[in-house]
């Protein structure tokens, strides 16, 4: 399912680590406010792709086209700047900061004030500082973590933290959001939350692209999903579609007569 | 089970206090002192400041920088040699030895910036004797050997010349005190954060949109500097330079100063240069053992207070909410 | 063509000093991934133990077994001293201070470096001591221009021998296995039944051990040791484990054998002034264009 106006896609992109191919030819296509899962069973590939949109990897092949432009080959930081934001399978906040100064970092790329406006903090850094510490309290508060704003990271309980890992990400102006694996590690109820906040994020003009395990939340968040698998993409359709392919379920459980994925 | 050591946490009229007691006891010492210990306090100042230098680098950023004598030795030959040399008067040396320490830190450290933790600082330390030896073998007849160079002039402002130790402490701790300032000033700055992103997770910055490969490049540029004026006031100090006091064991101490006061903190990098400096006066009774006492007591810090004598506090003021 | 020779074999002469400490640093960081400042010194407190022993022992065992008797007596006395230093040091000094992070273990490696060296000034003294020529095999081939020196040919063989065993048991035995696997994830390696405490023993004693045999040979090959020793060939023989690939065993090795040829060609052809600023630029341009040395290290990070 095309769409010459994905707002991310990737045509062909391979990644190779010394003869172990860990992405194929691999294309996904993300449409403008969507909630696209890219999901497969563990080591398809999926955090790879994530790593090679982001910048972190350079594909072998292929290219990465964020609203038409080319963007392999760029470094993560410029990509973050263009729009694209991430959060990490395992979360990777800044443990021995606070959670504000956490949130803070997502402000970071939009900021300009350099090393002789900050020693005298001219006018213009002054506003500039406040603006970032409107927009970190703003996601901290939205994230319901505002009463860690100031422990540190790494005291704060490990739900809290992926929480915390999403806000750093939307304080950063994103307007795709790539987000590895989060609700990973949550009981029932934190799920709830995260679902439902990744849900409502469409509405405020974000695009998502998700990698999951958990197959409610894929089922019942996803516009669209891709399925991936020994690096390539062997399926792509509704959730409708997804849930009954045959493929798919083969790939997740193994050859096993019709035996429908578990809801 | 490791026992946890008391810390104290003071509220912010007691920090004032604090820091107007400690200024009030800076500013009046010379007069009260007498020549020795004020000689000494020099000391602590110059480690100061080069200790400020290195803590941007190491403390802020949590580059290994082993080889900071090297950007020392910068300034203090740049200061030697214009000055005895060139004729250039000692003072407006000032700022250039920083600037020249500076733009060789920047090209030095544009290959090697992007270097994993141990290898930088293998690196460090070869840069550091790279520059010993190189002023050893004077080339070009420039350094001067193993001798170094002699006959700096005293620096001179509006008619005064530097010349007692009063002069040169109140010289060093003044500059000591813009360069806090300014530090703090950029701690508490966009540009401070980053540098304290990339120490946390170099990677998840870079995700976050920090330009790694920058910043790291602006705290080496700023710790050179630092340590290049340092090298100016040492220089005048002493009134020569040789390759003898810029050692990786120099680089080590400085090190020592930065790590005992506690990463990133700039009143504990002030506090870690006073101990470094007073250690072997403390210990001057039993002379030949000092070293011995410093190396243990070097390790027993590690293990009792890694965190430093004077960690650095993390607080953000709120913009629009209540606390 | 006999320059070359002589300094083909000054070179790797000293290249066997460097390859001897570079293994005791590669054997702790390959194992804790920390740099142990302090093992340049212990390499030089073995040279001192050694002189100790020639000097004063001299008289009584050197009269019954003779200067044949005598040497090895001092090499076991200097491995078996510096292992006990090493072990010492490991067990005071760095395993309260694993768990807490690797800076501040780094720097209370610092710290017993600096004890360590000043201690050995406080023992012997801050002035040179001579390895007298009573214990030193003098004589030497002469081939033209070319001088082979006995003790050069002892010393080349001795580092066959004992490079050679290092890497069979690291490389072919189970117990080497062991360490490699701790080398390469202290946890699982654990997990499986492996004892990492005996490991990390085995490089604090074999370490050392290896680098104080260096040390009482660079005694005898220079006539002379003096307390600062160890940081200076610490130092060199840390770029050579770089060189080599930190925590690459076999790589120390070749990485210390290179330092010094690398330093004696240097100082042969160019200028010997300037050898050790070639040496370490040598070391910086490596680490520029192959970061993981020569054989390559075994770490990867997962993102």
């Amino acid at each position: 399912m095309k769409d010459s106006e994905a707002l991310l896609e990737t045509k062909g992109i391979t990644k190779r680590f010394r003869g172990l191919v860990a992405v194929d030819r691999f294309d996904i296509a993300v449409r403008e406010k969507t909630i696209h899962s890219l999901i497969g069973p563990n080591g398809a590939g999926k955090t790879t792709v994530f790593n090679v949109i982001t910048g972190i990897y350079r594909p072998e092949e292929g290219q990465v086209l964020f609203e038409g432009q080319v963007v392999n080959g760029l470094k993560p930081h410029e990509i973050l700047a263009r729009g694209i934001a991430r959060t990490f399978q395992n979360p990777r906040l800044f443990r021995n900061m606070t959670s504000l100064e956490n949130v803070m970092a997502g402000a970071h790329a939009h900021g300009r004030a350099g090393m002789w406006s900050s020693i005298f903090r001219l006018p213009h850094q002054r506003r500039e500082e406040r603006e970032i510490l409107e927009r970190a309290e703003f996601w901290l508060e939205k994230v319901g973590l505002w009463r860690f704003r100031n422990e540190l990271a790494r005291n704060i309980p490990y739900g809290a933290q992926k929480l915390l890992e999403l806000a750093r990400a939307l304080a950063s102006k994103p307007k795709v959001l790539l987000l590895d694996e989060p609700t990973c590690g949550l009981n029932e109820s934190e799920k709830e939350t995260m679902m439902n906040f990744i849900g409502s994020l469409p509405q405020m003009g974000l695009t998502i692209l998700l990698v999951e395990h958990n197959m409610n939340v894929v089922m019942g968040l996803s516009d669209l999903i891709t399925v991936m698998n020994y690096g390539k993409k062997i399926a792509e359709g509704t959730p409708e579609e997804i849930y009954n392919n045959p493929v798919v379920i083969e790939a997740y459980l193994g050859r096993s007569e019709g035996y429908a994925v578990a809801s | 089970m490791r026992r946890k050591f008391p810390t104290l946490s003071l509220s912010r009229p007691a920090r004032m206090v604090l820091l107007l007691g400690s200024m009030a006891l800076l500013v009046s010492f010379p007069f009260w002192a007498s020549r020795y210990w004020v000689d000494v306090g020099f000391y602590v100042g110059l480690y100061a400041l080069l200790g400020l230098g290195l803590n941007v680098i190491l403390g802020e950023v949590g580059l290994f920088n082993l080889g900071h004598a090297a950007f020392w030795a910068i300034g203090a030959y740049t200061t030697a040699i214009l000055n005895v040399r060139f004729g250039l008067p000692t003072l407006a040396l000032l700022p250039i030895s920083a600037l020249v320490a500076a733009g060789c830190a920047w090209l030095v450290s544009s290959p090697i910036i992007h270097l994993r933790g141990d290898y930088l600082c293998i690196v460090t330390i070869a840069l550091g004797e790279i520059v010993r030896l190189v002023l050893i073998n004077n080339p070009g007849g420039l350094t001067g050997g193993p001798n170094g160079v002699i006959g700096i002039a005293r620096p001179a402002i509006f008619g005064h010349t530097i010349r007692t130790p009063m002069d040169f402490y109140f010289l060093v701790w003044a500059i000591v005190a813009l360069c806090a300032f300014g530090l703090r000033q950029l701690q508490r700055s966009r540009i401070g954060r980053a540098w304290n992103y990339i120490r946390e997770d170099e990677i998840a910055a870079a995700a976050m949109g920090v330009d790694v490969r920058a910043l790291k490049l602006l705290a080496f540029v700023i710790g050179a500097g630092l340590a290049g004026m340092a090298g100016n006031i040492f220089a005048a100090k002493m009134r020569m330079v040789s390759p003898d006091s810029f050692t990786f064991m120099e680089s080590c101490l400085i090190f020592v100063v930065v790590l005992l006061g506690g990463m990133g903190s700039i009143p504990g990098t002030i506090l870690g240069a006073a101990l470094v400096v007073l250690f072997p006066e403390i210990f001057r009774p039993v002379a030949q053992y000092r070293m011995l006492f410093f190396g243990l007591a070097l390790a027993a810090t590690m293990y009792f207070r890694p965190g430093g004598l004077w960690p650095r506090r993390r607080t953000v003021e709120f913009a629009t909410k209540e606390p | 063509m006999l320059t070359f020779i002589q300094q083909i074999l000054n070179g790797l002469t000293i290249g066997s000093f460097y390859a001897f400490v570079a293994l005791g640093y590669s054997l702790v960081y390959a194992i804790l991934k920390l740099i142990n400042f302090a093992h340049g010194d212990l390499f030089g407190l073995g040279a001192y133990i050694g002189y100790t022993v020639f000097v004063y022992a001299f008289g009584v065992i050197g009269s019954r077994f003779g200067l044949w008797g005598l040497l090895p007596m001092g090499f076991v006395a200097a491995a078996m001293g510096t292992a006990a230093a090493g072990l010492a040091i490991e067990r005071v000094a760095y395993r309260p201070i694993y768990p807490i992070g690797r800076l501040p273990a780094v720097v209370s490696a610092l710290g017993m470096a600096i004890f360590l060296s000043n201690f050995i000034m406080a023992v012997w003294g801050p002035r040179y001591l001579a390895y007298q020529e009573s214990f030193i095999p003098t004589g030497f081939w002469q081939i033209g221009d070319l001088k082979i020196r006995i003790l050069q040919v002892i010393i080349l063989l001795s580092s066959l021998v004992l490079l050679g065993v290092l890497y069979f048991l690291i490389e072919k035995t189970t117990f080497g296995a062991a360490v490699r696997a701790v080398a390469l994830d202290r946890e699982t390696a654990a997990l499986m039944g492996i004892d990492a405490l005996k490991v990390i023993r085995f490089a604090f004693a074999v370490g050392p051990a290896l680098g104080a045999v260096a040390g009482v040979f660079v005694g005898m090959y220079y006539r002379q040791i003096n307390f600062t020793m160890g940081w200076v060939y610490g130092l060199k023989a840390f770029t050579a484990t770089i060189l080599g690939g930190i925590g690459n065993i076999p790589g120390a090795m070749v990485g210390g054998v290179l330092l010094g040829l690398l330093e004696a060609l240097t100082a042969g052809y160019i200028s010997a002034a300037w050898k050790d600023v070639f040496v370490f630029a040598a070391l910086m341009l490596m680490l520029i264009f192959r970061p993981t040395g020569l054989l390559g290290e075994k770490i990867a990070e997962k993102v």
